[in-house]
Order: C-alpha cells, then structure tokens, then sequence
C-alpha cells in the first residue's frame, strides 16, 4: 500500500471544529452522570418531585440518551449543508 | 419444556436469513461488493444496520438480566451505549471514510510501518475476538440448547456453522439485510412490549416503579446505581469503555463503507442514533417489568 501525499492525509483528517465541541458536550453530561453515582449517589437517588418515586438517575439517564441524538443530529445537520 | 411457538419462529427466522444470505451471494461480484456492499446501501438502511448491530445479545438478553438483578445498576449501561456511537461520528467516521479504507489497520499504515501495524493489529484482532465471539456463542448456544433441548455442543456447531454461512457467503450485503430485519424485529418488539406495559399501568411510568420497587428485594435502592460508589475507580473505568469501546468495534466501522457517499453515511448515523437510543430509553420502561412479570406468574 502506497503512503498518501501529505495533503491528502490532511484533507482525510478533515476539521474538528465541529466533532470537538460535540464530543466534549457529550463527555461532560455523561461523566456528570458517571462521576454522581460514583461520588454522590445520594444525589441521584432523590426523587424529582417531592414525594413521587421517579429518581434523577431516570431523568439524568434519559436525558443523556436524548442528548446523544440531539447532538448527532445537529452534527449531521451541519456537516450536510456544508458538503 | 421445548416451546413449539418459539421452535417455529426461530426456524422462520433461520430462513429468511439463509434466504436472504442465498439472494446476497448471487450479487456479491467484487472484493467491493463483499466487503462493503458495493457501497450501495442507503443511508435510511445502513442506519437500521447499525442499531442492529448494536442491539447485540449482550445488550438485549444481557441488560435484561442486569435490570432484573439489580435495578439501575444495568440502566447505566443502556445510557452508556448510547454515548458510542456519538463519538464514532464525531471523531472518526469521516476521517476513515475520506482516506477509503476498509479496515482502521489500513488507515494506521497510512502512517506507521505497515508490517508491525499489521501484526499487532492481527494480535489485537484475534484478543478483541475470542471475548467477543466467545460470549456471543455461548449466548446463542445457551438459547438454542433451551429452545430444541440438544446438546450443548451440538448447539454450538450448528451456531458456528450458520454464523459462518452468513459472512462467508453472504459477505457485507447479507449481514446488512440480516441487520435491518434483526434491528426492525428487536425494535418493534420493545416497542410493543413497552406500551403494552404501560398501559397497563395507564401509563403511569412512577407507578410501574413502585410495582417494580414493591417487588424487589432490594426494594427502593434499585431506583439509583449502586455500583459506581462502591468501587469509584472501577465505576469510572466502566463508564469510559462504555464510551469509547464502540469506536474499537470493527463490524460498526465497517457500515460507513456501505454507503454511496458521505452525506448518506451522515444520515445513517442519524438514524441509527434515533433507532438505538429510542431503543435503549425503553430499556428502562420493559425491563423494570421482568421482575414484576415473573413474580406474577
């Protein structure tokens, strides 16, 4: 296999710009949600509502989950209208 | 014992796939063709490829029996899935795409030194392999060991054996299609299966938690992970390669290859997104009920 032009591998590197940002977004929230029920689980296991049974860790929890297509699809939003 | 509604669905199943492997050997002309497809799948179908991918055995059959052990102590795993494929897209997908490579081993000896790449890549391969291969066969062995009450061995040669008739001669084409109708199965299964628990708690998703709670013997602590602060270190060490695991999965690398362009693998990893994390957030409505269905019958 033949090694690429130096600016071919450039151009395949692309910018990160955009996946940066996202990636770290992502991180934090998810690692937010890791390091709470690694370092304060009491936290997470407080209901929402005052008296109501649902947890933050379902609310935190789902909300990564959403926060991972959100994100996705700003990115392939983005990528698409410039391409 | 042997459940013949099970027997029947699994042979029909079986099938379709054989079938759709025999349709998928005809077309596959070119080392292009067996290894990505041709490139010809669509972006709305490579999408369903890679949730089915990714609803894998261990996430279906495995997250279950963690949600019913211990709660949400196996809800963390469903939400760390779902933060893989974000970073794949963000971070590599494209890059690999541009530089139209099959495998990540080709695109590292773009730079490195191709024979000591290659070696330790086939190394790392083989390693990564046996984990995975093992616990997927043995899960699927286990199943049909239950479904037609054979011999574990013999259970597990027929797996193997179907296992490799699909790749061999089916190549990329056929585990696509066998993909899609596995991802559109296990996705309107949990679909159903999550309204249909709901409603019979008329929707109400804190009263299911309090029938799940009731229950449990670990009563209200499976509301919140316990693991993690057992042992933090570990907990953190999970959580990144929950994360980051997925980027070093060579069969979801591989789907960015199967489409025309790059735009349509953009939109295939929208819609996987879409797929998987609808997916993995009924996760936490239909698992919460394994317990409360098995204490009931």
């Amino acid at each position: 296999m033949s090694k690429p032009a130096p600016d071919q591998t450039s151009k395949a590197i692309g910018d990160v710009a955009l996946g940066l940002p996202l990636t770290l977004i992502l991180i934090t929230a998810y690692f937010g949600f890791i390091g709470l029920g690694a370092f304060a689980p009491a936290w997470l296991a407080m209901p929402v509502f005052a008296g109501g049974i649902t947890t933050w860790a379902f609310a935190y929890g789902l909300l990564v989950i959403a926060l991972g297509v959100g994100l996705t699809g700003l990115y392939v939003l983005i990528a698409n209208r410039r391409s | 014992m042997i459940n013949p509604t099970a027997i029947v669905l699994f042979a029909a199943f079986v099938l379709v796939t054989l079938g759709i492997t025999w349709w998928a050997a005809k077309r596959t002309r070119s080392t292009e063709d067996f290894y990505a497809a041709g490139g010809e799948i669509t972006g709305f179908q490579n999408g369903l490829a890679i949730s089915g991918d990714f609803m894998s055995a261990g996430a279906f059959l495995g997250l279950s029996g963690l949600v019913y052990a211990s709660g949400f102590d196996g809800l963390v795993y469903a939400v760390g899935y779902t933060t893989g494929l974000p970073i794949v897209v963000f971070l590599l997908a494209e890059r690999l795409r541009n530089l139209g490579r099959f495998t990540f081993t080709d695109v590292l000896c773009f730079r490195l030194g191709e024979t000591p790449v290659r070696i330790f890549s086939a190394c790392a391969s083989l390693v990564v392999v046996a984990f995975y291969l093992i616990a997927q066969m043995v899960g699927a062995g286990q199943l049909i060991k239950l479904l037609f009450g054979l011999d574990y061995i013999y259970a597990e040669i027929i797996v193997g054996a179907l296992m490799i008739c699909y790749v061999m001669f089916g190549g990329m084409v056929a585990t696509t299609w066998v993909q899609i109708v596995k991802a559109a199965l296990l996705l309107a299964g949990g679909t159903v299966m999550a309204f249909l628990v709901m409603m019979r708690f008329g929707f109400d998703f804190g009263a299911l938690l309090a029938k799940a709670v009731s229950v449990h013997p670990q009563g209200r602590a499976i509301l919140a992970p316990q693991f993690l602060a057992r042992d933090p270190i570990s907990g953190i060490s999970l959580g990144l390669a929950l994360m980051f695991g997925t980027a070093g999965l060579p069969h979801i690398l591989m789907r960015f290859f199967t489409v025309p362009n790059a735009r349509a693998a953009r939109v295939s990893v929208f819609w996987a997104s879409v797929f998987m994390n609808f997916f993995f957030a009924l996760v936490f409505i239909s698992r919460n009920t394994t317990r409360w269905k098995s204490c009931r019958c």
